[in-house]
């Protein structure tokens, strides 16, 4: 590992370090890249750069709201004024919405879309320019919703589904320019903060590995980046082995 | 005629010329005997449908609506449910097709399209559930694209926006099938033999046509026949996808 990386790897939506965010941010700093740790809450991001630093990686957090474009420029700017280039850069942002679709109003459909989608765009409108020149590889966090609008999940449906179709017209475009633009299914429970806060009981009744480990998710998404350019994935799915699909 | 012999309706929105999916859906329901209303941005175009299906010996009310408009989409459907006739039929059918290089997208772009498909689909989809609920039957339809399931470069806002709309309008089969709302989704995959086409896109859809020669596009009455035929389902089978494509078509 090299002491002070110029290699940067871009890590938006990061938030406990318990998350799928945080895994991928220690999993790039271990490969010897620079992670830039961005999510909305500063202490959170703080801890997950503490604990790469523990472990001898290097990682900087920039709070950001990633709906906003101007939010999500400055990080690159701060990448490149920092003397780093992002050779990684990983849409991570998401909420789940579970509402009926009668208790949902308009404000809940956009507020679902700039969250889910709209961020996506900014990220990637940034990114794309930044990584043009060297080259690199632009990720999508997906769900089960991406792909099939399950009853009571339409305002995230809508947005996680607009946000996989973007992704695929982005790697069309870009993967020829040396983007490599991939787009991961996460279907099934994520052993992380957000289910072990709102759904406590739900981990021990999934059983042992019936839960996606966030460390194996973060190996894949170095598996992917690892890809020679003659073969390339757009699209990965991942489930825990016991996942009823 | 434009008696009162309707016994019950549909809602059209998206409609523009007659020779378009909201024009030839308006003009088969009306000749199937429903009261129908016609909503569309321009006044001027859905009168000149209004007077063909009067013409034609059937029932129509015009109503100009930006179906992105919340209020606008509620008075459409107060207008609806004033009528005191069962909403048998919506169609849900905007959303401008417009291409653009991604670096030189700007969010208001993008914010335009999830605006006409996703929005207005939700809207009208919420407004329409509202009446036929209680109703306990009804079918909404919602036209799709090939950008609904494939984002290609160009198009990118538009199919993200498709997409979206997509996905909703399968989580409404799966909440209200079982409340006897059928909520179908149809993928129109090729270039429509419309006004659109012949008019304002002369150039690439106008050369598409052109090059596939007889039958190459698709005909906006027979897309609204089979609009109809998913409407006509029984209920112990129901479609909630359907593609529909010219024969000569690749894909």
């Amino acid at each position: 590992m090299t002491t002070h990386p110029t290699t940067a790897a871009v890590i938006f939506g990061v938030g406990a370090p318990e998350g799928i965010g945080a895994a991928v941010a220690r999993k790039l700093s271990a490969e010897g890249m620079h992670a830039y740790v961005v999510g909305c809450h500063a202490d959170k991001l703080q801890a997950v750069t503490d604990q790469i630093q523990a472990d001898g990686g290097q990682a900087t957090a920039v709070a950001a709201d990633c709906t906003q474009q101007q939010e999500v420029a400055a990080v690159f700017a701060k990448v490149s004024s920092d003397g780093r280039t992002a050779r990684f850069v990983l849409h991570n942002v998401g909420t789940n919405v579970r509402a009926g679709f009668m208790d949902l109003t308009p404000d809940l459909m956009e507020a679902a879309w700039r969250t889910n989608c709209l961020s996506g765009f900014h990220v990637a409108k940034q990114a794309i320019p930044h990584m043009l020149p060297q080259g690199g590889s632009l990720f999508f966090t997906g769900a089960t919703a991406s792909m099939r609008g399950g009853n009571g999940f339409a305002a995230f449906a809508a947005g996680k589904a607009g946000l996989r179709i973007y992704a695929q017209a982005l790697a069309r475009e870009f993967g020829p320019k040396g983007i490599h633009v991939a787009h991961v299914i996460v279907d099934g429970v994520v052993n992380g903060d957000r289910i072990r806060r709102f759904i406590p009981g739900l981990l021990d009744q999934l059983g042992e590995d019936g839960s996606l480990s966030p460390e194996a998710i973060a190996d894949n998404y170095w598996q992917l980046h690892q890809q020679h350019r003659t073969t390339w994935t757009h699209e990965m799915d991942l489930r825990p082995c016991k996942e009823n699909w | 005629m434009t008696g009162d012999t309707a016994k019950s309706c549909a809602v059209i929105v998206g409609v523009g010329a007659r020779e378009g999916i909201g024009g030839a859906m308006s003009v088969l329901a009306a000749s199937k005997g429903l009261h129908v209303f016609v909503a569309g941005r321009t006044a001027a175009r859905i009168n000149r449908i209004v007077e063909e299906i009067h013409q034609n010996g059937g029932e129509a009310t015009a109503i100009a609506t930006d179906s992105t408009d919340e209020q606008a989409v509620k008075a459409l459907f107060e207008k609806v449910a004033a009528s005191g006739l069962p909403l048998e039929l919506v169609v849900y059918n905007t959303g401008g097709n417009y291409p653009s290089r991604f670096l030189n997208t700007s969010e208001v772009f993008v914010e335009g399209h999830w605006r006409r498909c996703v929005l207005g689909g939700f809207l009208t989809g919420q407004a329409a559930l509202k009446i036929m609920l209680p109703q306990g039957r009804g079918s909404i339809i919602y036209t799709g694209a090939t950008a609904s399931v494939r984002g290609r470069p160009l198009f990118g806002a538009f199919a993200s926006a498709k997409a979206g709309l997509r996905a909703m309008a399968q989580s409404m089969a799966r909440e209200f099938g079982p409340q006897g709302i059928h909520v179908a989704h149809v993928i129109i995959d090729g270039t429509i033999e419309g006004e659109v086409v012949r008019k304002f896109m002369r150039g690439l859809g106008w050369l598409v046509l052109r090059k596939k020669g007889k039958d190459g596009g698709l005909l906006p009455d027979q897309i609204a026949r089979n609009y109809w035929a998913i409407h006509a389902q029984p209920r112990s089978a129901w479609t909630q996808e359907l593609d529909l494509r010219p024969f000569k078509e690749v894909f």
